[in-house]
């Protein structure tokens, strides 16, 4: 019985996503990325290379090198893509319906899971029938070897795919976790989990250890078998510590020396270690069901406010907890209305703003503003080169401020309201970016001073355009994907990989103190873009 | 002041057609939208709210179209959507006035017509609560107060009454007939006695088209001799709902007190009634499917 229901509970979830055109799309770059992750000879950059080696494109080397990478990938975007199972159940009113039958919660949550997995698997699938293809395209070698080139993504990518689906149920049941803050903070833990699996691939310890092959991604299983093949045929590629898995690109085209290699001999131990994953997976499943709330208003910790704030009051304070006498009070009213003259419709784009901005920072805690107000303070006052590294954390300390902007309409279907009023195009939109401008202003113009104050125009310059880019960003993205979830993951990739690692080229707000203008400028060119699509995206939205 | 409707149809995905060639002439007063769920009122409502774009016809405000000039009906328009949200961390005076700054009017003037507004809704008491605390009648209260925060002279409500107690359904009602006199309310709902208290004309709409167009007493006229009320036992009632349009069915002591809308006497011991705006409703709606 409970296989029964929990399979429809699954099923249901699982028909819902797929029977989406937006899923075809997430089909076809997923089936992009897997062309883009065995590159040919003579191309302009690599996947993976062992001190100039590379094994040889068979069925077990594309096997294991597409599972590697899907397992990565989709730890990483699957997890964003999954995360609204309980969400949409919150929001179509079924949770209610489901909430007042026996459904046992740990049979919802495992449901989910599951849900969130089969969608995952799909798109595991996909990129195991991308790596048959691969094999076909590279020519490299023909024979075709089906359990060779399944079996990495059986044993590394789907045991990963359990736990990604798992975590993105806990994280939905979590209330703090559910919005743009557990977003951050998967973000940053899956960073940390990258970290973790770098340092111990460089350890290189024995691929029979079963501790080795408990790693989340699944390159413990593979990485030490690849450098020891690349070993026995190169003596010293695996103590020469040049391995690198990931987009290298670079000015040339590069050519790897090829090697044979079969593939993961998998052994039972190592698949009893993937197994782990599993287990854990349904442990994760379990602990989300002791968070679910059932859908109950009056038990809910609710979404996080943007920033960090307080918890909505609306949410934490359900009509059954109205004061009787003030629900129950009928005042003596007047039942007419006196009337407006014309004179009093004077549209204030001033009072506009203000009135964005006050919605934007509603509820925003004050130790968000304490921070914010640290953050000015520091910038102003510290070292040039500080400055630039608390410009890094001041722009990245409103993200979920931001986020919200380009989707308050949808999320709390205001769009009509909003929509139906004079101008929403030349006033409320432009209102709403400029609030989001002043945002960045504000958490930024510590640094700002300092940068005025060391004479560095070409500092400033970047950090204007990086302040106009931010909230058009977060606007354009927020009104063509319905939800904050785009901008919160591809601004917090681009922050993490251009001002707080230095790429100058992703550099947005100018902390690398590049002298090169092209950059600013290719900046203000995509904001721009990203205005012109915002504009676009906008009326499409107030006239369906 | 006048809304021209001409001709207007609208086609979903997938070649749902939820408008037929809809054409209407609206005055000011009140204009009720009546019809069967589904009948395309939303569908309608959204198009002269300049929501939704016609994929045929066009709408003219005083002569303007409102498709390639949607402000021009922006500017003067009250809208009360079916489904609406709320900001859920704002409260009912913020809420408003960021509306308020939205619909363009100035901050003294919104101040004092959101005191005057919370008043009419009665939401003085809970001015100051976040709105994700309200319950449905409330947030639908909330909706007519900001439909009216720019004294409108377009104003549309679609199904303005739902979720509202019978005491505060009374008092909309009365609010309505109030704000009627010299301006356009249209007024969307499947419930006859919402506007059948208000309504100055009636527009009956079954499946995307327009059934008929008139006053409220044109329309009981149309069914005046056509109204029975008639006893029978419970036993016969299966067959009588079978056979015959019937409009109401009441058990009492002495059987089953029905009222059936039928041309002729519907059987011994019916006796002619005094028609309801309902009857006339039933009789239109259930004509315009046969001919269908």
């Amino acid at each position: 019985m409970m296989l029964r229901v929990l399979y429809h509970i699954a099923r249901a979830d699982f028909l819902e996503r797929i029977r989406r055109y937006s899923f075809l799309i997430t089909l076809g770059l997923t089936l992009y990325f897997a062309y883009t992750t065995a590159p040919p000879n003579h191309s302009n950059y690599v996947t993976m290379q062992m001190a100039g080696h590379r094994p040889v494109y068979n069925s077990g080397y594309l096997g294991t090198l597409v599972a590697m990478f899907t397992a990565l990938f989709l730890s990483f975007a699957g997890f964003y893509l999954v995360k609204n199972a309980i969400d949409r159940d919150a929001r179509t009113g079924v949770g209610q319906i489901l909430a007042g039958t026996p459904l046992g919660k740990f049979t919802y949550t495992v449901g989910k899971a599951l849900s969130n997995f089969a969608v995952l698997a799909v798109m595991v699938g996909v990129m195991a029938l991308a790596a048959f293809g691969l094999q076909l395209l590279r020519r490299e070698d023909l024979a075709i070897h089906v359990w060779k080139l399944l079996a990495p993504f059986l044993f590394i990518a789907l045991p990963t795919m359990a736990v990604v689906a798992a975590v993105a149920v806990l994280f939905e049941t979590i209330g703090w976790l559910r919005g743009g803050l557990g977003n951050l903070i998967y973000f940053f833990g899956w960073i940390a989990a990258l970290s973790v699996l770098g340092i111990r691939t460089e350890s290189g310890s024995e691929p029979s250890s079963w501790w080795n092959n408990v790693d989340l991604m699944g390159a413990g299983a593979a990485i030490p078998a690849l450098l020891s093949a690349c070993e026995a045929r190169f003596p010293g590629c695996a103590a020469s510590k040049n391995f690198s898995m990931g987009y290298n690109i670079g000015d040339s085209p590069k050519d790897l020396t090829t090697f044979p290699w079969d593939g993961v001999h998998w052994t039972g131990s190592m698949i009893l270690a993937r197994l782990f994953w599993v287990g854990i997976a349904l442990g994760i499943a379990l602990l989300a069901s002791f968070f679910f709330r059932r859908f109950d208003p009056a038990r809910e910790s609710a979404e996080p406010e943007p920033a960090g704030g307080s918890a909505p009051a609306g949410l934490a304070t359900p009509v059954g907890l109205l004061e009787p006498e003030l629900v129950a009070t009928r005042s003596v009213a007047p039942m007419s209305l006196s009337r407006i003259g014309s004179a009093a419709r004077r549209f204030s784009f001033g009072a506009m703003i203000t009135a964005e901005l006050r919605l934007a920072l509603k509820g925003v805690s004050r130790w968000w503003y304490a921070v914010a107000g640290g953050l000015i303070v520091a910038g102003a006052l510290t070292p040039i080169d500080v400055s630039r590294v608390i410009l890094v954390v001041a722009w990245i300390w409103p993200i979920l401020i931001w986020s919200a902007m380009g989707t308050r309409e949808n999320r709390f279907g205001t769009g009509q309201l909003v929509f139906a009023t004079a101008h929403p195009l030349r006033r409320q939109l432009p209102a709403c970016w400029l609030a989001g401008v002043i945002v960045a202003a504000l958490t930024g113009c510590g640094v700002l001073a300092r940068l005025l104050m060391a004479r560095d125009g070409i500092a400033a310059l970047a950090w204007t355009v990086g302040a106009l880019f931010i909230p058009t960003l977060a606007l354009a993205f927020g009104v063509w994907s319905g939800s904050g979830k785009l901008f919160e993951v591809v601004y917090a990739l681009l922050w993490y990989i251009g001002p707080a690692n230095r790429l100058a080229w992703f550099d947005f707000m100018g902390v690398t103190a590049s002298r090169d203008l092209a950059i600013p400028r290719a900046f203000l060119a995509v904001t721009l873009v990203l205005a012109a699509l915002l504009v676009l995206g906008r009326r499409r939205q107030v006239q369906s | 002041m006048k809304l021209t409707i001409e001709g207007v149809s609208k086609v979903y995905k997938g070649k749902v057609s939820a408008l037929r060639d809809f054409s209407l002439e609206v005055g000011p007063g009140i204009l009720g939208l009546l019809g069967p769920n589904g009948a395309g009122k939303s569908t309608l409502m959204r198009i002269l709210a300049t929501i939704t774009r016609a994929t045929g016809g066009k709408v003219t405000w005083n002569g303007v179209d409102i498709a390639h000039s949607p402000n021009a009906v922006r500017a003067v328009l009250g809208y009360l959507p079916q489904d609406f949200g709320v900001y859920p961390n704002l409260n009912a005076v913020e809420f408003l006035e960021y509306l308020a700054a939205a619909k363009g009017l100035d901050r003294g003037s919104a101040r004092q017509r959101i005191e005057e507004l919370l008043q009419v809704v009665n939401l003085v008491e809970v001015r100051k609560r976040p709105l994700g605390g309200y319950s449905g009648g409330m947030k639908q209260r909330i909706g007519i107060a900001q439909a009216l925060l720019c004294d409108p002279e377009l104003l549309i409500v679609d199904e303005p009454t739902a979720g509202l107690d019978p005491e505060e359904r009374v008092r909309f009602r009365n609010l309505l007939s109030e704000l009627a006199g010299d301006r356009i309310v249209i007024l969307s709902t499947h419930i006859v006695s919402d506007v059948e208290a208000s309504a100055t004309s009636i527009a009956l709409i079954s499946r995307g088209r327009l059934v008929t167009h008139d006053s409220p007493e044109a329309l009981l006229r149309s069914v005046e001799g056509k109204v029975w009320e008639w006893v029978i036992s419970s036993a016969d009632l299966p067959t009588v709902r079978q056979r015959h349009l019937t409009s109401s069915a009441i058990h009492r002591a002495d059987g089953v007190h029905v009222r059936v809308v039928s041309g002729t006497s519907p059987g011994r011991g019916a006796v002619a009634a005094i028609p309801t705006l309902e009857d006339a409703y039933l009789d239109w709606i259930s004509r315009s499917r046969e001919t269908a």
